[in-house]
């Protein structure tokens, strides 16, 4: 048997007293898609950056295909194949969008933190990096500065940048937030298309999104695990619509 | 696109073009300068090299330092001991410096980097007023506030006799700071550098890239320790004399405006902002004390106009010029089935 893409023990996070994460326990094969949903405040957000490196746990375990990565730093949950998106776009605003897929290819690419190689001269990296942009439709702003670039091509640059890295789990934080209504179906499309050896958790206030795209949905709601099912048994439980789906924090796209 | 192309390689041949005449314009100034513009020159380069080496910090990685002088002083300090005490030649006093400087860093670096912003700012100022404190109190060593004269200024051995010892003496100069300068370029145009201007623009997207970013800062602190102490032998030699003045917060304070100035972030930048500050000091005190003042002036315009320094002049006329054409920037998302399909396609095949 493989181990789980994601396995959560008792994960637990309080912050000056307060109890943001109560013993989440969580276990997400590989190539599932899950939706984690809950009002605002459930701590989702916290959870995913809990998984991801950037808060440690109060209690509890974080495993990565089998890895213990409770202890590990951010950065080096990206060598299990790890990589999350923020909710405003990570991309770094100063650089063009070439140099924030330069940056992502060329992790591990020179040695001596990169000292050894230089970024103009590695035209096999820039070539890859061109690929990608193409892909991703982003040829035509490829030399633009992230900053001047609509909220719709940051967020495709994001995910652009960390498919570059081949990542094994995806985190999605919020993808569609700040996406205009007509722009949510070509979007929907394509994370439908993302490979199916590919993890993705995602985090997601559109209903749209989340019932279209998950194979399973967790509820969060005050830090604990509220139900977890397949669409239509979360569709279902009585719990999870007081909580959450007939709640007033629905988004208006939901 | 095209257009753009082709504004990308003038810009580029045209900087090029201007690089070339400022080599050859370092290269003949002697034959035209007297001594004394000369040494201001000479102090120009130097300085040059110092604050490009805290334009690493500052400019490239986002780390502010008003204690970039503690490096300066340490290379000073080492090359005037061992020229003096140990009769030392140049070559390995210089690499000594560095060396210290390095050794500077790699102690104090696990300190003042676990803080940013105003707080690297004091942290940086703290150390090089202890190093300043060590070297006033620690007479029999250092001089105390005497300093250490009489460092003899090192001459390239083909060009005595033929050239004056000043003229011989900015040649040295100028090919350590042409090799240091050229090493400098490598290191931002690596991947390294550009790592450090995503740590600069957002630390925690870099490090989610999966990069170590704080072995990052820690090593671009040490390179900027190394390259700040072989400027400061320099200047030791170049004054043949030095003092506690160079450890001074005063001189890592006058190091931050003339990066701020010329431009933090800019590969040249700096050199400009030297070369602004140094010639008002040099030049506008021959005609009033009050140069600090014009340099005041200069620097309020600055900030209010060109906030992002003097070499970004071509940049701020070009887009004035361009004021009224369309943006380049596209404003709407493409269609719906232009969405990654090849590489989702190519990647599910694998």
């Amino acid at each position: 048997m493989t181990a789980p893409a994601l396995q959560l023990e008792d994960i637990t996070k309080t912050i000056g007293g307060l109890t943001i994460l109560d013993g989440i326990p969580l276990k997400v094969e590989p190539g599932e898609r899950r939706a984690i949903i809950g009002p605002n405040g459930a701590g989702k957000t916290t959870l995913l950056n809990v998984i991801a490196g950037f808060l440690p746990p109060t209690r509890g375990r974080v495993l990565i295909f089998g890895h213990d990565v409770t202890r590990l730093p951010a950065h080096r949950r990206v060598d299990v194949g790890l990589m999350k998106t923020n909710q405003q776009p990570a991309v770094l605003r100063e650089l063009t969008a070439l140099e924030n897929v330069m940056l992502a290819l060329l992790r591990g690419r020179h040695r001596f933190f990169g000292l050894a190689g230089s970024v103009d001269r590695d035209h096999e990296a820039r070539r890859q990096a061109m690929s990608v942009l193409e892909e991703w439709d982003l040829l035509d702003v490829a030399h633009e500065r992230v900053q001047h670039l609509s909220h719709g091509y940051q967020r495709r640059l994001e995910l652009a940048a960390r498919f570059a890295m081949r990542p094994r789990l995806l985190l999605l934080d919020e993808p569609a937030a700040g996406l205009a209504a007509d722009e949510i179906p070509a979007f929907l499309e394509r994370l439908q298309r993302l490979p199916r050896d590919m993890t993705v958790i995602l985090v997601e206030h559109s209903m749209r999104v989340v019932f279209a795209f998950a194979d399973r949905i967790t509820v969060l709601h005050h830090g604990a695990v509220l139900t977890e099912g397949t669409p239509d048994e979360v569709r279902q439980d009585r719990y999870a619509q007081e909580a959450y789906l007939s709640g007033g924090t629905r988004r208006k796209d939901a | 696109m095209h257009r753009k192309g082709l504004d990308v390689r003038s810009a580029r041949s045209s900087r090029l073009l201007l690089l070339a005449v400022a080599v050859i314009a370092l290269l003949v100034a002697p034959a035209v300068l007297p001594d004394y513009p000369l040494s201001v020159l000479t102090e120009i380069v130097i300085f040059s090299l110092f604050v490009m080496s805290l334009n690493l910090l500052v400019g490239y990685t986002g780390l502010p330092s008003l204690g970039h002088s503690a490096f300066f002083g340490t290379g000073g300090y080492a090359v005037a001991l061992l020229a003096i005490r140990a009769h030392l030649s140049a070559i390995p006093a210089l690499i000594v410096a560095v060396l210290a400087g390095i050794a500077l860093a790699l102690i104090t670096g696990p300190f003042v980097l676990r803080t940013s912003g105003a707080y690297f700012l004091i942290l940086t100022l703290s150390l090089t007023q202890v190093l300043f404190g060590i070297v006033w109190l620690w007479r029999g060593m250092t001089g105390g506030d005497d300093g250490l004269p009489g460092v003899p200024r090192p001459q390239l051995p083909f060009l005595s006799g033929v050239v004056g010892s000043w003229t011989n003496f900015y040649y040295v100069v100028l090919l350590v700071v042409a090799i240091a300068v050229a090493t400098l370029w490598w290191v931002v145009r690596s991947s390294f550098g550009l790592t450090l201007v995503g740590i600069r623009e957002n630390e925690r997207i870099v490090e989610g890239l999966g990069y170590p970013t704080w072995w990052t800062k820690y090593i671009v602190y040490i390179l900027a320790g190394g390259y700040g102490a072989l400027a400061g032998g320099l200047f030791a030699y170049f004054k043949g004399y030095v003092g506690p003045g160079q450890l001074s917060w005063l001189t890592a304070g006058e190091a931050l405006v003339m990066v701020i100035l010329g431009g933090a972030g800019t590969f040249w930048g700096p050199v400009l902002g030297a070369t602004v500050v140094l010639l008002l000091r040099y030049e506008v005190s021959s005609f009033t004390q009050r140069w600090e003042t014009i340099l005041g002036l200069v620097f309020i315009l600055a900030v209010l106009f060109l906030p992002e320094g003097l070499a970004r002049l071509p940049d701020r006329i070009r887009d004035i010029r361009a004021k009224g054409r369309p943006a380049a920037a596209p404003a709407e998302q493409p269609a719906a089935e232009a969405v990654g399909s090849t590489a989702i396609a190519e990647r599910s095949e694998q």
